[in-house]
């Protein structure tokens, strides 16, 4: 599995590091996200998937 | 009439020279469908008046749940959009639905709040100058601060075991914090800022009251920038914003007054009614305010829920092209209003929307907008709101409502509550940690 964010639609809610803080963090300029994996470790796969799908702006992709 | 220039009224009664009120006559006849809009998404829906007459003022909007987008024939006519998907690809196309104008109740304006009121690519050059001042981790600097307003507001009235929780205290903390560590406002003269504040945005207030303290606030903004510009205070944010550029030229003392005005109108009262209608559901709630005292980890998912569940900011953007979108024939020119209400209840993006669930995994709410205009001020709030969460549960376990008052809301884009009787049982002033 696979996941990025689309900077472009990405706007800074911070709910995916609230969500599944292991995969997802606000970069030290804050403005926004970014994921700790390109490549999902399985075990993680599910939060991935959780992280996703909290994202007011459905800006993370996921690719599996 | 002067109700309905209430939300974010400050600015109107402040900036009204060359402003022109539309739709100010209640009473009239409700002009006819319009040629662009099918008959059968064309309701009457006053979004003060069926707001207000509502049992809560959620249900006037969710009445219309399940339906396409409709048209309504009040103050001049408005769209509304009325599910999840539609309301974010609203916010998300800004080219296609400007921010121009964010009122329902006036037109035309003689200054814009920036950045709220600007589009992309304008917007972005002040957004960017702003960000750094309310980043996740610019709040948490503040967490200290923070919960030492807290305290201290809950100190004047936790002794005597009954408050009214709008007036005493939603209505005040956010204000104290903002105005002492954002605006760096002598803490001497708090109380003047706080009426200023009280007078502007608070509800119901006479129209000739709140203008006159419209006018304090603004020649204050003014004296103080001009202070800031020339002898700039370290760290401070107005004296920072005026040592910016735009365009290769310096910034404008007129487009510092449009920011820091912005931040009072869209900043403070939001906060105050963020915590006042979460505090009135969990009043009418026990096991759910037993569930957070018990368990106070559960804190930033209860806010979060709350937020969600007591969504009450229902914006306006004006289609700047023709745009067939979602089942509604938008004509340039046209309001629309994304309401956030209508998002956060959609069964489509959330289970069981209409129950407040703490531990609900998916909380991709639309509580603070989305796209390019999300809510600055949205971690500040957070912060916030989960601080007082801590400490009233920890302080007033059994807060309830005050039986025999009537609490009374009010309607336009952004809902409220008026009032808000709580009682407890008073355990002294001790902070007792």
């Amino acid at each position: 599995m696979k996941v990025s964010i689309d900077p472009e639609r990405c706007q800074g809610h911070t709910v995916c590091a609230l969500t599944a803080p292991e995969l997802f963090t606000i970069r030290d300029d804050d403005v926004v996200a970014s994921v700790d994996f390109e490549d999902v470790p399985s075990t993680l796969e599910s939060r991935a998937r959780l992280g996703a799908n909290s994202c007011p702006e459905r800006a993370i992709i996921i690719s599996e | 009439m002067g109700r309905r220039y209430q939300q974010k009224g400050g600015l109107t009664v402040a900036l009204e020279d060359t402003r022109t009120p539309s739709g100010t006559d209640t009473t009239a006849a409700p002009v006819g469908c319009p040629a662009h809009v099918p008959p059968d998404q064309f309701r009457h829906f006053d979004y003060i008046d069926d707001i207000e007459s509502a049992p809560t003022p959620f249900d006037g909007y969710l009445q219309f749940r399940g339906e396409r987008p409709f048209r309504s024939d009040v103050s001049g006519g408005f769209w509304v959009l009325t599910d999840a998907a539609t309301v974010r690809d609203c916010f998300q196309q800004p080219e296609n639905f400007s921010n121009c104008n964010i009122g329902l109740g006036y037109t035309e304006q003689s200054r814009r709040m920036i950045p709220e009121q600007l589009d992309p690519p304008e917007h972005g050059k002040y957004r960017k100058l702003l960000s750094p001042f309310f980043t996740p981790s610019s709040a948490r600097r503040l967490q200290e601060g923070i919960r030492a307003v807290c305290q201290a507001e809950l100190d004047k009235f936790i002794h005597r075991g009954h408050c009214d929780f709008v007036e005493e205290f939603a209505g005040r903390f956010p204000q104290i914090v903002f105005i002492q560590y954002i605006m760096n406002f002598p803490v001497e003269e708090m109380e003047t800022f706080l009426g200023w504040e009280h007078d502007i945005m608070r509800h119901p207030v006479e129209e000739a009251t709140a203008k006159a303290s419209a006018q304090e606030l603004w020649s204050y903004l003014t004296e103080t920038i001009e202070k800031r510009t020339h002898n700039p205070i370290d760290g401070d944010m107005l004296s920072e914003l005026a040592q910016a550029e735009i365009d290769s030229r310096p910034i404008t003392l007129d487009e510092l007054l449009d920011i820091a005005w912005l931040l009072f109108a869209a900043g403070l009262d939001t906060v105050t009614q963020a915590l006042s209608f979460s505090f009135y559901y969990l009043a009418h709630s026990p096991e759910r305010r037993d569930q957070i005292v018990a368990n106070p980890e559960i804190i930033p998912m209860a806010v979060e829920e709350l937020l969600r569940y007591c969504s009450f900011v229902n914006p306006v953007r004006t289609a700047t092209r023709d745009i067939e979108f979602h089942g509604a024939n938008i004509k340039a020119g046209d309001r629309i209003v994304p309401s956030s209400v209508l998002a956060a209840r959609d069964p489509a993006e959330f289970d069981r929307p209409d129950d407040i669930i703490f531990e609900r995994p998916i909380k991709r709410h639309m509580a603070f907008g989305a796209g390019v205009h999300r809510c600055l001020g949205a971690h500040l709030a957070r912060l916030e709101l989960q601080t007082a969460f801590e400490e009233i549960h920890r302080r007033m376990p059994d807060y309830e409502l005050r039986p025999g008052v009537e609490i009374n809301f009010h309607g336009a884009g952004v809902l409220g509550v008026d009032n808000l009787p709580l009682r407890w049982t008073p355990t002294g002033s001790g902070r007792g940690h």
